[in-house]
């Protein structure tokens, strides 16, 4: 084991191996208010790589319905639950622990609780890792079935999911929201430390992670360790498989890409566009180069207003989430940590430039590698909790890999009125 | 009284003629402690193909002991598989080792996620100073690894439909697109694409020829050079594999099976039931695996015989030399 860095819990925590970072990290932020669920990510990202025999059950990006879904069943709660028994056993009560503001490389403040990795080295005697588990066939067989019922688990026959004595009545309790997910490519990925073949690799140029589809043996430690549970196994070659962030198209390899690089199948079929994929640049110590101007760095490092998905599993995801401002802290806090409160806080009343940035999502194709922003008038005014809050119709404008205009976007969206004759045709 | 250094003289001398008296009588003293797995001559054909045969129950077994992998993560602290039974055969041309050992479940099943595949492993130490865990860079491994999915594959390759029959069945790449783009109708199978043998639609045994220097090195020989066979059957809760190939195949990368040497050998077992796979493994010390040469008559013995007169002579002199000499030297006592 070795001391790495991890900046999301704030501390070093130990890792099979060495720090060892590429120059540049896939990354997402994904705007979970705005997901309408229609799946088209999941499609995207089905009839691209996984429409053969043996991948089936097999969704790289799936879209899971909260509190109750998850695909494989009960992923997150049955990793929490690890995690959770590892620590009582250790007689560790988990926090976060306030740092002082200006620690850039602690923007939640600082994790005590064990990560998968630190709970695996606790365990006496040590045999693995990571802490894990193996979904079995069925949990990952029926994605998204009664997810969207108003009551948990299977419904009674011939009940259509509908529950006998209705909803409940005017206290209206019940929530939901969508959470989109695919591989993080993590910065300490569990896949990877898992496999003693060593057939998972993170690549130097971009940190996708990757199976080597000729070394794998098929051992599903990967599987097991995951704690997204986003390696899958594939019984027709019987080896594992998982999300291959659409290298070529990060390569710019696309014929429609113009050797740009492109953001991914799932991403830029988004209608609801909650999405936008980047590359952020790596200072040679791993942590992330202070780029202010290139729009995922902006929103997770800048604004603070996308969160990693569980950052106390300890692998450093790399996608983020705005969190759905309707469900409840606590849940929300044990999902995305401490910064959900000021994440929040920040998208209910978003600075100028937030607003215009949260304009970019799939305006393009290209990877936007830097914005700017051209100023409009104020078109707008209100009281957001109690403070006033302007709106201005700024133009935001991104650029591609190589410094040329990739695109151009009004926050005030153009309005155009049907003639007359035309009104209602359809 | 003796002087002491003299005394400790004619000690090693003594040693050194018992190793090589015991060497040259095919009792191993190198790093292989332990069991000796003598190979027996077969007086038929050799059972290759029926590991039940009477030819093999009338072999009395090495019983080997097995522990569990706490080297390496992923670990196994307990053997899943407490011992297992070999037997060792050769004729004129192949080499064949059986392997028994007690399991209560038949585990060949690798389609489902959740489930792992019985299986068995014979290590061979190629050189000197390797490690019995997966070889280190001083000496390399030639393993052999039978697995009870490949032996259920042999006859017709398993598929989803076989442990799956109600699973979906997806309408896949329509046949003039598939065949546009070099595929089946089961689209990309992207490991098969790859070459990786596990992929592999037909293999040529249930015996996979590796080799391997170290954790993490495991690497199957080239098609070409797979060249070790495998039979198998599972009676009344236990689990009979042989494994054969033919003698000295002149193949560096595989052991040197040449008649009237020994070999160091390891085993290791896996209990797919109990998850076992990879580094989850039940696993022997090394043992020496003993090939006889023909029947040896004692002129045969002659260069050793005329070596240890020279031995003695010369043994003889020092220990002449030595007592015209007066106790002074290295490890004296002071006078
Ligand atoms: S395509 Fe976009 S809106 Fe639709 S489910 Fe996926 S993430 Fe949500
Ligand atoms: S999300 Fe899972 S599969 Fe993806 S890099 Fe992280 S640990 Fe590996
Ligand atoms: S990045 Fe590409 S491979 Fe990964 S989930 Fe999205 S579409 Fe699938």
């Amino acid at each position: 084991m070795a001391d790495v860095r991890n900046w999301q819990l704030g501390r070093t925590m130990s890792y099979p191996y060495p720090e060892s970072h590429p120059d540049r990290q896939f990354a997402f932020v994904f705007n979970i208010n705005r997901c309408i669920a229609c799946q088209t990510c999941s499609m995207a990202c089905k009839s691209t790589w996984t429409f053969s025999k043996g991948q089936e059950l097999m969704w790289w990006n799936n879209v899971e319905t909260k509190p109750y879904g998850g695909y494989p069943r009960h992923w997150d709660v049955k990793v929490l639950e690890l995690l959770d028994e590892a620590n009582s056993t250790a007689g560790v009560e988990p926090s976060w622990q306030p740092t002082t503001a200006a620690d850039r490389e602690a923007p939640y403040g600082s994790y005590d609780g064990m990560t998968i990795f630190e709970a695996a080295a606790a365990e006496t005697p040590p045999v693995r890792q990571a802490v894990g588990y193996q979904p079995a066939p069925d949990e990952w067989s029926a994605p998204n079935i009664f997810e969207d019922v108003p009551h948990p688990g299977r419904p009674a026959p011939g009940s259509l999911g509908l529950e006998q004595d209705g909803a409940q009545l005017p206290e209206h309790v019940a929530w939901f929201f969508y959470l989109q997910r695919l591989c993080n490519h993590c910065t300490y990925p569990a896949c990877l430390a898992a496999c003693p073949r060593k057939a998972i690799y993170k690549r130097p140029e971009d940190g996708i992670v990757l199976i080597d589809q000729a070394r794998c043996r098929g051992y599903r430690k990967c599987v097991e360790a995951c704690p997204y549970k986003k390696s899958m196994y594939r019984p027709t070659t019987r080896v594992s498989e998982k999300c291959v962030a659409c290298y070529p198209r990060i390569e710019g390899r696309d014929p429609l890409s113009d050797g740009m690089p492109m953001e991914t199948r799932c991403m830029s079929a988004c209608p609801g566009k909650i999405r936008l994929q980047g590359l952020v640049a790596l200072d040679a110590d791993g942590s992330w180069a202070d780029d202010p101007q290139n729009p995922i760095v902006f929103m997770v490092r800048h604004e603070k207003v996308a969160l990693p998905l569980y950052p106390q599993f300890g692998t450093e995801p790399n996608g983020f989430y705005i969190p759905p401002r309707w469900a409840p802290r606590d849940y929300l806090v044990q999902m995305f940590g401490p910064g959900v409160d000021e994440a929040l806080a920040r998208y209910r009343a978003p600075s100028r430039e937030l607003l215009a940035v949260l304009q970019l999502f799939r305006a393009t194709q290209k990877i936007i590698f830097r914005f700017e922003i051209e100023e409009g008038p104020k078109v707008f005014e209100t009281e957001i909790d109690g403070k006033p809050w302007s709106m201005y119709d700024d133009t935001v404008i991104g650029f591609d890999q190589q410094g040329r205009e990739a695109v151009r976007v009004r926050v005030e969206e153009p309005i155009y009125q049907r003639p007359a004759p035309r009104v209602n045709s359809i | 009284m003796i002087p002491r250094e003299r005394r400790l003289r004619a000690l090693g001398l003594l040693l050194v003629i018992l190793t090589a008296l015991l060497t040259a009588f095919g009792v191993p003293v190198t790093s292989a402690q332990g069991t000796t797995l003598r190979v027996v001559r077969s007086e038929g054909t050799l059972p290759t193909d029926d590991p039940w045969s009477s030819a093999w129950n009338a072999i009395r077994p090495v019983d080997v002991t097995l522990s569990g992998q706490a080297v390496a993560p992923p670990r196994l602290l307990l053997p899943n598989v407490p011992t297992v039974r070999a037997r060792a055969m050769i004729d004129g041309e192949r080499f064949a080792v059986l392997l028994e050992w007690t399991d209560t479940t038949i585990d060949e099943d690798v389609i489902d996620v959740s489930r792992f595949a019985d299986q068995a492993a014979v290590q061979f130490a190629l050189g000197s100073g390797t490690s019995v865990c997966m070889g280190q860079q001083a000496g390399a491994l030639n393993i052999w690894h039978w697995k009870a999915d490949w032996a259920a594959d042999l006859a017709a390759r398993k598929d989803i439909e076989q442990r799956f029959p109600n699973a979906p069945q997806d309408e896949h790449l329509p046949p003039d697109l598939a065949e546009g783009a070099g595929l089946g109708p089961d689209g990309f199978l992207t490991g098969r694409a790859a070459g990786n043998p596990r992929s592999a639609l037909v293999r040529p045994s249930s015996v996979e020829d590796l080799v391997a220097a170290g954790f993490g090195t495991l690497t199957s020989e080239p098609l070409e050079r797979q060249d070790v066979a495998g039979a198998s059957a599972y009676r009344d809760g236990i689990w009979r594999v042989v494994m054969s190939r033919r003698l000295d195949n002149a193949d560096p990368n595989d052991a040197p099976l040449a008649v009237g040497s020994a070999i160091v050998v390891a085993f290791a077992v896996w209990d797919g039931a109990k998850g076992d796979r990879n580094g989850t493994k039940s696993v022997s010390a090394w043992l020496s695996l003993v090939i006889p040469g023909r029947e040896m008559s004692l002129l045969d013995h002659w260069p050793f015989l005329a070596m240890m007169l020279v031995v003695l002579a010369l043994g003889a002199w020092l220990l002449w030399i030595g007592s015209r000499q007066p106790a002074v030297g290295l490890g004296g006592p002071p006078s």
